[in-house]
């Protein structure tokens, strides 16, 4: 099992030094997460600063870019990185899709079908030099001349979901999964992996994730840090469309009622729906020393790279100490 | 009057870097990176972090394949990681020259260019103030912002817009919401001086605003540097200052320098020769 740090780099003068402390404390991959901030920047960082570990997005958002960009960023950071980059791609959700990136929604498994298809289509025609026509419902291209060189390796493609669609998808097209933080073991085991299995039997597809996490040296650390993952994974709860997690163990009935919380800007009230019991679910409870052998102890068999829904700081002692126990886990 | 360069990304950010420091060692006051064959970002933000006072921009980054909400936030992020240096050159990707089928697709592309920075203008309002994101335009609307994809205020919120091409009504719209214009591949000097810059007054004027509001940056096209030099690979120099000069003139002037010497000695024996 792969081990993993995933962050969401908001300082970009600190990119290049954060990527190296993954490296340095031994861990196999960084992922960026698209949220307040672009996940690409870093890593052109990150490909300068390290030498050894994978670099990855998890995730950027698909639609609000055409597969032309998408696909010339990803070749950048791929040559930039010596074959060491993974583009993970989401759909994101409607309302997110139409209202915060004023882009198109129709179909979003047809269209993360052909922007894929797009994307390989078009990273053909950069390393071949031929002409590209690739005519779909919602992505139509006709390049003849493209002014691309190095010729790399192919770049492992990653998509995100929390519904069986896209794990259908995923099975059928791509290199690997992101599971979402928000998924309970059961809810992988159960509905998740079937329809990674449908999609694709026997296919090798890496799936990834980084669990939610609850620990700290002192109680009042583990508090907060409870605290944290309860608002995280309310928010999460509140939208929708991912109420099928919810549905597998009957506690659909809090969606409302985070929905009308959430109307009302009462954020600060929404982690208070997230029982205890519910949390042992979501997330690995442990101190710092046991967390790493606890995660690996319940996704063995189900994941096959993890890392913690964390903060990455290594200046930072209260943090850090977290991810040396995991570096230190690593190598028994 | 400032001095820059046109930067072409090489697809190595490390040799890239260097020649942007470079440019910044030889005084140059900004540099704008072209998005043709590369991401036109990667090199401006390791840029960013070794040097010290060069602006950095875009040239013409394509706007419209990406969202604007996309654009906003990689400006955002370079402008705070710059402390203010970044300016956001933005391209349409169409020729100068518009034929009569596509004049209306054309007219729809600036309409939808003002929307673009209009949008882009709304959504750093809200990143900096926290302000309901609102925007309603015909081609884009924008409508949601929750404090998790809120990237929140920075110290140079005020992030110049650069228009570029060399259509006229570019040079309007420049004037009209720009900072600056970025006039692409000036075929030459008296389209500048009598299509564009009048077309930017009146987009400025339209506007309420002053000339000194709008910078304006220019790039030689190829069709321009060619009427001026004679551009020919060294051994086939001399036969092409020929045929230009042939019957027109009865001396020819080479301009060269000490550094050239032993090249200048071939073409003029070349030259001789013939």
């Amino acid at each position: 099992m792969k081990f993993d740090v995933t962050v969401f780099a908001d300082d970009l003068n600190q990119a290049g030094r954060l990527a190296q402390a993954v490296e340095t404390y031994g861990f196999d991959g960084l992922w960026v997460a698209e949220t307040a901030h672009n996940p690409f920047l870093p890593l052109a960082h990150a490909c300068l600063a390290t030498e050894r570990i994978e670099l990855g997005t998890a995730i950027a958002v698909a639609f609000p870019r055409s597969p032309l960009v998408m696909a010339q960023t990803a070749w950048d950071l791929a040559a930039q990185s010596r074959g060491r980059f993974i583009l993970g791609l989401g759909t994101q959700i409607k309302p997110h899709i139409t209202k915060r990136f004023s882009s198109p929604w129709g179909r979003p498994l047809k269209q993360l079908r052909e922007y894929i298809q797009s994307l390989r289509a078009i990273w053909r025609s950069f390393q071949t030099g031929e002409g590209l026509v690739n005519q779909g419902e919602y992505y139509r291209f006709s390049l003849s001349a493209p002014f691309f060189e190095p010729p790399h390796h192919d770049i492992p493609i990653y998509i995100a979901g929390v519904n069986t669609g896209l794990a259908k998808l995923a099975g059928e097209l791509c290199d690997g999964f992101h599971v979402h933080s928000f998924h309970t073991p059961s809810y992988l085991r159960e509905v998740l992996l079937p329809a990674l299995r449908q999609g694709g039997e026997g296919t090798s597809l890496a799936l990834s994730c980084a669990v939610f996490v609850v620990t700290g040296q002192t109680a009042d650390e583990v508090e907060k840090s409870k605290m944290m993952s309860k608002s995280q994974i309310a928010f999460y709860a509140s939208t929708p469309s991912y109420s099928k997690v919810l549905e597998l163990h009957g506690w659909q009935d809090i969606v409302p009622r985070l929905n009308a919380l959430l109307r009302r800007g009462r954020w600060d009230e929404m982690h208070e729906l997230i029982s205890d019991a519910m949390l042992d679910h979501f997330a690995v409870t442990a101190p710092p020393d046991e967390l790493p052998y606890k995660v690996r102890e319940r996704y063995a068999g189900l994941l096959d790279r993890v890392g913690f829904y964390f903060p990455f700081e290594p200046d930072d002692r209260s943090k850090s100490i977290i991810w040396e126990a995991a570096a230190k886990a690593m190598g028994n | 009057m400032k001095l820059d360069m046109i930067f072409l990304p090489s697809g190595d950010l490390e040799a890239d870097v260097k020649q942007i420091q470079q440019a910044e060692g030889l005084g140059f006051d900004g540099v704008w990176s072209v998005e043709t064959a590369h991401n036109p970002f990667f090199a401006l933000t390791l840029a960013a972090k070794t040097t010290r006072k060069i602006q950095l921009g875009t040239w013409a980054a394509a706007a419209f394949p990406r969202s604007p909400m996309i654009s906003a936030q990689i400006a955002w992020d370079l402008a705070k990681q710059s402390e203010g240096r970044f300016i956001l050159g933005l391209g349409m990707q169409t020729p100068p020259r518009v034929s009569h089928q596509r004049r209306a697709e054309w007219a729809d592309s600036v309409e939808r260019m003002r929307e673009y920075i209009e949008s882009i203008r709304a959504i750093w309002d809200t990143f900096q103030t926290g302000a309901r994101l609102r925007y309603r335009g015909r081609r884009y609307q924008f409508r949601l912002m929750t404090p998790f994809f809120n990237p929140g205020p920075i110290a140079h919120p005020a992030i110049p817009i650069y228009l570029s091409g060399s259509h006229p009504q570019v040079g309007r719209l420049a004037g009209e919401i720009g900072q600056g214009l970025h006039v692409t591949d000036l075929p030459s000097i008296s389209y500048l001086k009598d299509v564009i810059l009048p077309e930017a007054e009146r987009g400025l004027a339209a506007a309420g605003r002053k000339r000194s509001d709008l910078a304006v940056t220019v790039s030689v096209s190829d069709e321009m540097l060619n009427e001026m030099a004679v551009i020919a690979a060294p051994e086939d120099m001399a036969a092409s200052v020929r045929r230009r000069y042939d019957g027109l003139a009865d001396r020819i002037c080479l301009m060269w320098t000490a550094k050239q010497a032993e090249w200048m000695g071939d073409l003029a024996r070349e030259l001789a020769a013939q």
